[in-house]
């Protein structure tokens, strides 16, 4: 059995919020009468997902924050009117801590950002997801059995912080074995390394690569999915060069790059992992490395130019409005070089997809 | 049921024999269904021998045969009823591959057509014999990879991937046959299939064994992630609530580890900071330690004081108290923080009706109760936090004093 975990990426995720993936994967894009190589094998007699979430480490928080806010709102009064000096500090501050966090887009998706990288609970998560993982491993046959990830999003910076971590200490993640496959899907691992206020190392020379050898990288494919148009893949995009981990993943043909163009938008929020895994390119380079087999099955250029086809005359009548197509168009040209412009960037985004 | 799983279920029987094959399928399907397994041929994947030597021994595709399940059985039994530590373990597998070494040499003998594949396993099994003698601890399997590549479970994962470790080697039959992206049935093949699976058997328990090698490694993996992640939670949440700066400026402190601030004081209360080991790119290795101190910056909360140059009933009153900085030391006791102690410098903030509204001192903090001892212009106030006024109460003495700490606390200005 193949065991598939699925990590998500910023928001406000619950347990469970794979369950509709992972029912169109099993039975939209598992369709052997759509594409033949996927083979006769039922999908549940092949492959198991396993759902990793971390959400609730940052949920933990702010609703502590909150916490803490109401009860010092209710006394912040006292500090009204203290004596000058450093006590306006003490005021400033107090004022800033009753204040409870609240649900709009930037605290539900770049406090996540900046809880993760900036400080420890970002510690937190990455072992509460390694032992998610790892407890989940264990129930393998690993004589027999393969495992995989499909990480999205700010899942993708968790997962190779994870694989990173894991795969470096000892005892190691490598006990484990390699995992077949690792997604990443609107890749922030790079983004998040220059983002990062301290220092993130540099994922293009980690151990978080795809390798044939037992040794080296932690996968035996690595694919990575990017959307012209995804403001949170574009900036700083996750583009390895030729020296990616050992210099080999290139010339083996283990790493695979899917860039998906502008026109291709199906809802206007471009960002998300469904709307990622909708594209028959996504979906069908998922499969091909996902299913047994050294991966040189692929769909034929019939299937997919038919399903590509099908794909593009659903993106002509997609409830997308041209304002908002515009608008997502005008993220490409705004800058995106200091930090304040890529929050802001992502402000605009949040605001477009609202 | 299809060809490949008769072939498997059957593998001995084929081998040897061709009568009483169907007696043999029915028991061994009958005894499938009795102890309620399933029986879940499906997952096989036939869809070429690509596909169908990359599934072969997965779990819920089919067990290995009697044989191959019987070896492993009895090199795991090694491993694990008389091991009692990892350095056993190195022994029990310089026996298992010192075993699996006279096997396939007798597999090479029985097998003169397919003795080169053999030959290379047998090369690979004399690697792994010498890097277990070279192994000085299951340890270094994790710090040095590389350097005991042949001892890795993935050095014998058998799968498609052809590739030169012996996991590889199926794949490089079957490629040698001509038959990776021929699909089943397909007679020529069929037998090549079964000439790959001879050598695969060996190289599957090869795997087993360096599974369980690495089975300690597994245990303590998990076991370590979880005091990790348990240590972690109770930093969070266990020590002082930490705001958004006091959790930015702590992990700051911890990456300048050991020039920080509070790697400095740790010093004085015999703690130690641990910097993270780095790569060559500045890739950090292995998960962080959790640390046993930590910063208070600017951090306000509400505590209640007893002011005695306040007039009478006006005694007890809720004061806002200001940490400005301030460090806290513990230790581990396994997840759990124990004997927390911390010291502040903090002003005080409180309607007073004699003095200065604000004051300035130090707190005190063991385990979940602080005590801060300000002066407002020059009149003191001892304010304590509602962890140890809840505590207060426990003693008949000093209820009326908890009971004058609650009260103020109810009536917000």
């Amino acid at each position: 059995m193949h065991t598939i975990f699925l990590v998500h990426g910023m928001g406000s995720t619950k347990a469970g919020w794979s369950q509709e993936l992972q029912k169109t994967i099993r039975t939209r894009y598992f369709d052997p009468t759509k594409y033949k190589f996927v083979g006769t094998t039922p999908f549940d007699g092949l492959f198991r997902f396993v759902e990793i979430n971390y959400n609730q480490h940052f949920e933990e928080y702010l609703e502590e924050a909150k916490k803490q806010a109401d009860n010092l709102s209710k006394w912040s009064k006292l500090v009204s009117n203290v004596d000058g000096g450093v006590f306006r500090v003490l005021q400033r501050v107090v004022q800033t801590a009753a204040r409870a966090p609240s649900d709009n887009f930037l605290v539900t998706h770049l406090a996540d950002v900046a809880l993760l990288m900036a400080t420890d609970v970002g510690e937190l998560i990455k072992n509460d997801v390694a032992l998610q993982l790892t407890q989940e491993l264990k129930k393998l046959d690993l004589s027999g059995d393969r495992w995989s990830v499909i990480a999205h999003s700010l899942g993708t910076r968790v997962m190779t912080e994870v694989l990173q971590a894991g795969f470096t200490t000892a005892p190691s993640l490598r006990s484990f074995g390699k995992a077949r496959m690792v997604m990443m899907v609107s890749n922030v691992s790079r983004l998040l390394e220059k983002l990062s206020p301290f220092n993130a190392g540099d994922v293009f020379h980690n151990v978080v690569f795809p390798s044939v050898r037992a040794a080296n990288g932690v996968c035996s494919h690595y694919v990575n999915c990017t959307h012209r148009l995804d403001p949170f893949a574009f900036v700083m995009e996750f583009d390895p060069p030729a020296t990616f981990g050992d210099g080999n993943t290139f010339i083996d043909n283990l790493y695979h790059g899917v860039k998906l163009p502008l026109a291709d938008v199906l809802s206007k929020n471009v960002h998300a992992l469904e709307h990622y895994l909708e594209h028959p390119v996504v979906h069908t380079t998922m499969l091909q490395f996902l299913l047994p087999g050294s991966g040189a099955r692929a769909p034929t250029k019939a299937e997919m130019d038919a399903a590509i086809a099908d794909y593009r005359q659903r993106a002509l009548i997609a409830p997308v409005s041209e304002v908002t197509r515009t608008g997502l168009e005008n993220l490409k040209t705004r800058p995106f070089a200091a930090i304040e412009q890529i929050v802001d960037l992502w402000e605009e985004y949040g605001r477009l997809i609202d | 049921m299809d060809a490949s799983s008769i072939e498997r279920a059957c593998m001995p029987a084929v081998r040897y024999r061709t009568r009483g094959v169907v007696a043999w399928l029915a028991v061994a399907l009958l005894g499938v269904f009795a102890i309620g397994l399933r029986p879940a041929f499906a997952a096989c994947d036939n869809t070429d021998y690509d596909r169908k030597i990359d599934t072969y021994y997965a779990q819920d595709c089919l067990p290995p045969t009697a044989d191959v399940r019987k070896r492993v059985t009895e090199q795991r039994k090694r491993f694990f009823t008389d091991a009692e530590s990892p350095e056993v373990f190195i022994a029990k597998a310089q026996e298992g591959i010192q075993k699996l070494k006279a096997d396939v040499a007798l597999h090479a003998d029985q097998n003169g057509d397919i003795r080169k594949y053999f030959d290379t396993l047998q090369t690979h099994l004399q690697q792994a014999e010498q890097k277990l003698q070279a192994l000085p601890s299951v340890d270094m399997l994790a710090i040095k990879p590389a350097d005991f590549e042949a001892l890795l479970p993935n050095f014998w994962t058998v799968n498609s991937v052809r590739r030169n470790e012996a996991g590889g080697l199926p794949a490089i039959m079957l490629s040698d046959s001509g038959c990776t992206e021929k699909t089943p049935p397909d007679a020529a093949c069929d037998t090549a299939f079964q000439k790959v699976i001879t050598v695969a058997d060996d190289v599957f328990v090869a795997n087993n064994l360096m599974l369980d090698l690495h089975s300690e490694q597994r245990a303590r993996f998990i076991t370590d992630a979880t005091l990790r992640r348990d240590r972690w939670h109770a930093y969070l949440y266990d020590t002082q609530f930490q705001f958004w700066w006091e959790l930015a400026f702590n992990r700051y402190e911890e990456w300048r580890c050991p020039r920080s601030l509070t790697a400095r004081l740790a010093d004085l209360v015999n703690k130690k900071c641990h910097a993270q080991a780095q790569d060559a790119f500045g890739n950090l290795l292995g998960f962080r330690e959790v640390p046993d101190y930590r910063a208070i910056l600017l951090h306000p909360d509400i505590g209640v004081g007893y002011m005695d140059e306040e007039p009478d009933g006006q005694r007890f009153k809720p004061l806002l108290v200001f940490q400005w900085i301030g460090f806290q030391w513990w230790k581990w006791d396994r997840e759990n923080v124990s004997g927390l102690r911390g010291v502040s410098l903090v002003s005080t903030v409180a309607d007073t009706s004699v003095g200065s509204r604000t004051g300035v001192g130090l707190q005190f903090q063991y385990g979940a109760f602080s005590m801060a001892f300000t002066s407002h212009s020059g009149n003191l106030a001892v304010t304590l936090n509602t962890g140890l006024i809840n505590e207060l109460g426990k003693g008949k003495v000093s209820q009326k004093w908890a009971d004058n700490f609650k009260a103020a606390l109810e009536n917000p200005p």
